[in-house]
């Protein structure tokens, strides 16, 4: 097993090389998984995992020139620094290039639970074979088509020339089903769980948790019938509202796609671009939370981060280099985003969507008959905001009356319905142990039934 | 891969009491973004090692190494056969055997991977740059641009217990250009994309650079004063590209064999009519009909050799697409679908070039025979469901009236049930493309795929807008 302080000496020599083989600037991201998992196939355990890997990404600059250069396997060392700096002598000069000074990091409590190492492959099975009985004891219609069981532990370092060194240890445990209820022969729509904690103790619970949520969807989307085609009030799911809403938001909010002149609200931070009802945070920083860490892709501290306040677009999320174009003063936000094996990007790693403060009830009934949208399958355009596709599982609901529909397609415009949300719902849902939504009443909603 | 590899998975296997694969995988993947004149990124990223999988008291087990050295090959064989072991009293139905195969054998040459690995990469960043380049001088209102160049040199080596013993390479590059357009505020995109298993020849035979270029362009400043489509069922012409993604999504994912297992649409229906009789539809590791499809792969992670199913003969469903597990319990052969992504993924079933076959029409005939409907070409994306049940993004729809082209719409899609849009084919062109070959099937791990078949006439329900701004 290869632990943090190893993790460090690997990028000392990593950078060392660089700058002997004439990199002006040099840093490199390291991580080693160890873990094992069980995976399911067709309501059974098709195949038991043990696995371990090394990834490390060598990024240098020469003459203001990014080059960027990845391998598996240690003994490579040489030929990726050589790589990266052959890249770097073909690409174009860019006064942005360059690296981050080394920040305080204050490291997250509860990351790391010993006991998630110590779990087998023989451990994970019964684990495993606990998830399948659950499925089956609350009901025998939906099937598995796939889905694990697994247990991780990741260790992971960045070190660069100009003095980045920082390494961290994470454990997790995951669990995930996909599949489909069957009656009579006819199959309903796939339906998706999944649950992530950081600590072994999580495990009976997560299963559960993930058991319950897989049939609860499964069999919601049985018999569909038809819906019905209208223009107005959508009811999204909290599901819905982080893959349609929140996700084309921060895409659209990132400050890449605002420095390549994408972004429909490239020119708006500090104006009123959604409704008073949303805040939206970034927690990276929750004690034990799945989806935390101490520090980004290049070393920089993470921090809690408002995106969206009551409607407000309220901060743009930097990593250096975007920083620096961006002209800011302050640098990195601690957004660098992406593992050892890519280029440092921007992005989120817990999103946060502030519940309602009730009302929601009543709005739902006060708008009839609606389409509920337990899932989107379709296509977004964050430069101009359009978006059209498929509800998935989905429901006609009047009230807390509803009966699952199929062949409906919505479409609209996502800067309207950032401004056109009418209620937000008290209750909120943890999606995949990382992101915490609500559900959404929107208005202007195109729906078409076939 | 030396044939040096090639016997170091040998003397690694053996001894080995039961069956075994070894898979040693060197993958390097070359890439080049450029948008606004800038290189936002150039990375060379070289992953490799062995992936071991076994059968052990009738349940896999799987472990991987890094490292190409028999002690730590033989090290991750060990692992692989405890995992199996381990999980094998909780496992209900156990493997009890492997459909025979044509297992593969040899060294196969692949002097066009060659080719395209030696050019240098100066040579390759140039393109990009004066691809993005010339894009953002196609129009003034073009607002950004950016092109991007990928290539995936994969060197493969399996060796199998039970005879496999094959070296091969596969080389498969992709360009993609893409285009912002503006006009009084509102913006519109477009993009072109290719992707192939072969050289540069390949790359840019059926899709030459300047016509991409000049078409994203194009698109993307028509697509300013375009309007949405009314929604509801319609009458369509489907490109191939749209017809390669209905192909693999909307039917391709229902047919192979662990969907089929776990209760798709398409269980029980071999020997039923599931399209019109003008629809035949197969799944080949070839290049069935054009040269470079992107999905080409001689051998697959089993070591079995690749060999073309057919799926529907003449609209009947007459197979399904198989591993060797799944093949043996189906009592057919299999089909040479299993893949894997890296050497730490185990094989899924997969599909690789999945195609309609070619029909008697023309283009132009078919545009005649629509009073009121849509030609759709370009998919941006898509998924479907174990229903069959489909939904396509299109990047241009062009209505038809009184059977003329007429004007552009944007922000269209389709949805439908695939085996009932199926039905609904009343025409197939003679004209055939591949036109997936940039994209990549996600199903736990990705794969390089392609798609593609004639233009076909069909219904599918458009989504639109309703209301006032319809």
């Amino acid at each position: 097993m290869k632990n943090p302080e190893e993790l460090l000496r690997l990028g000392d020599e990593a950078v060392e090389a660089a700058r002997r083989a004439g990199a002006d600037e040099a840093e490199v991201a390291v991580t080693f998984a160890k873990g094992a998992s069980v995976d399911f196939e067709n309501n059974d355990i098709a195949v038991a995992i043990s696995d371990e890997e090394l990834a490390y990404g060598v990024r240098v600059f020469k003459n203001g020139r990014l080059g960027f250069a990845t391998a598996n396997d240690a003994a490579h060392l040489s030929q990726t620094v050589a790589d990266a700096l052959a890249l770097a002598s073909t690409s174009l000069p860019d006064p942005n290039n360059g690296l981050p000074s080394p920040r305080p990091v204050d490291f997250v409590e509860g990351l790391d639970d010993e006991k998630v190492g110590e779990l087998t492959v023989g451990s994970l099975t019964r684990h495993a074979g606990e998830l399948l009985e659950t499925v089956r004891r609350l009901d025998s219609r939906p099937s598995i088509d796939s889905g694990s069981v697994g247990a991780i532990v990741v260790s992971r370092a960045v070190v660069s020339t100009v003095g980045v060194r920082v390494a961290e240890r994470t454990s997790r445990v995951t669990t995930s089903l996909f599949g489909m209820a069957v009656e009579d022969g006819r199959p309903g729509s796939f339906v998706v769980q999944a649950t992530g904690s950081r600590s072994a103790d999580h495990f009976h619970r997560d299963i559960e948790s993930c058991a319950e949520g897989f049939v609860a969807k499964a069999l919601g989307a049985l018999n569909p019938g038809k819906g019905r085609s209208y223009r107005g009030v959508v009811l999204f799911s909290p599901q819905a509202v982080h893959s349609l809403l929140v996700s084309n938001f921060v895409t659209m909010i990132s400050s890449p796609f605002i420095r390549k002149g994408r972004s429909p609200l490239g020119e708006k931070l500090g104006s009123i671009v959604a409704s008073p009802l949303l805040t939206l945070t970034d927690r990276p920083d929750e004690r034990g939370a799945y989806g935390a860490s101490s520090f980004d892709r290049e070393g920089q501290p993470r921090r809690v981060f408002t995106i969206l306040d009551k409607g407000r677009f309220a901060a743009i999320p930097y990593n250096h280099y975007e920083a620096r174009a961006a002209g800011q003063p302050e640098g990195s936000t601690g957004h660098a985003q992406g593992g050892a094996e890519s280029l440092p990007g921007v992005g989120f790693s817990r999103l946060d969507l502030s519940p309602g403060a009730g009302g929601f009830d009543d709005a739902l009934d006060a708008a009839g008959e609606i389409i509920e949208v337990t899932r989107f399958s379709g296509s977004t355009n964050a430069v101009t905001g359009e978006f059209s596709g498929v509800v998935k599982a989905g429901f006609l609901r009047k009230g807390t009356e509803r009966r699952p529909v199929t062949e409906v397609l919505i479409a609209g415009n996502l800067l309207d319905a950032y401004q056109s949300v009418l209620a937000v719902s008290e209750d909120r849902e943890r999606l995949f142990g990382l992101h915490t939504m609500p559900a959404l009443l929107v208005d202007g909603v195109s729906v078409t039934a076939g | 891969m030396s044939d040096d590899i090639r016997t170091l998975l040998r003397e690694a296997l053996d001894g080995h009491d039961g069956h075994a694969e070894l898979r040693a995988v060197q993958k390097t993947t070359r890439s080049i973004s450029v948008e606004e004149g800038k290189v936002e990124a150039a990375a060379v990223k070289r992953k490799g090692g062995v992936g071991v999988r076994v059968l052990e008291n009738g349940t896999w087990g799987f472990s991987s190494t890094s490292l190409l050295e028999a002690a730590a090959i033989r090290r991750a064989l060990n692992e692989a056969v405890e995992a199996a072991r381990e999980s094998a009293s909780m496992r209900a139905r156990t493997v009890s055997a492997l459909a025979p195969a044509d297992l593969a054998v040899g060294s196969i040459p692949n002097p066009e991977a060659e080719r395209v690995a030696a050019i240098p990469m100066e040579e390759k960043v140039a393109l990009v740059l004066e691809s993005e380049r010339s894009l953002r001088d196609e129009s003034r209102s073009i607002r950004s641009a950016a092109s991007a160049y990928t290539e995936i040199d994969e060197s493969k080596v399996i060796v199998t217990t039970d005879g496999a013993d094959v070296a091969f390479r596969v080389l498969r590059p992709e360009f993609r250009v893409q285009a912002v357009a503006e006009k009084n505020g509102q913006l519109a995109v477009a993009f072109q994309a290719v992707g192939v298993t072969g050289d540069w020849n390949c790359l840019f035979h059926e899709h030459p650079r300047s016509r991409m270029i000049a078409e994203a362009g194009k698109t993307a400043v028509d697509l300013l004063d375009a309007k949405s489509p009314d929604g509801g069922r319609k009458t369509v012409i489907l490109a191939p590209s749209i017809v390669g993604l209905l192909v693999h999504e909307a039917i391709g994912h229902t047919v192979e064999a662990d969907f089929v297992q776990a209760g798709s649409v398409a269980q029980g229906k071999i020997g039923q009519r599931v399209a019109s009789d003008l629809v035949t539809l197969c799944d080949s590791g070839a290049s069935e009909f054009l040269m470079g499809a992107g999905g080409t792969l001689p051998v697959d992670d089993e070591g079995v050799v690749c060999r073309r199913a057919t799926i529907i003969r003449d609209g009947i469903l007459e197979g399904y697409l198989h591993n060797r597990e799944s093949a043996a319990k189906f009592e057919v052969a299999p089909t040479g679908n299993a893949r894997a992504w890296n050497h730490s993924d185990q094989p899924l079933i997969r599909m690789r070039n999945t195609y309609l076959c070619p029909g008697e029409s023309t283009l132009e005939e078919m545009i005649a025979g629509v009073e009121d409907g849509y030609l759709l070409d370009g998919p941006r994306n898509g998924q479907a469901d174990a229903t069959g049940e489909f939904m396509f993004a299109v990047q241009t729809a062009r209505r038809i009236r009184h059977g003329r082209l007429e004007e552009l719409v944007r922000g269209a899609t389709i949805s439908g049930v695939a085996f009932e849009v199926m039905q609904t084919v009343d025409a197939i062109s003679r004209e055939f493309h591949w036109d997936l070959g940039s994209g990549y099937c996600g199903k736990g791990q990705p794969a390089k795929v392609d798609a593609g078949g004639p233009y076909v006439r069909c219904q599918v329900l458009l989504g639109g807008l309703q209301g006032e701004d319809a």
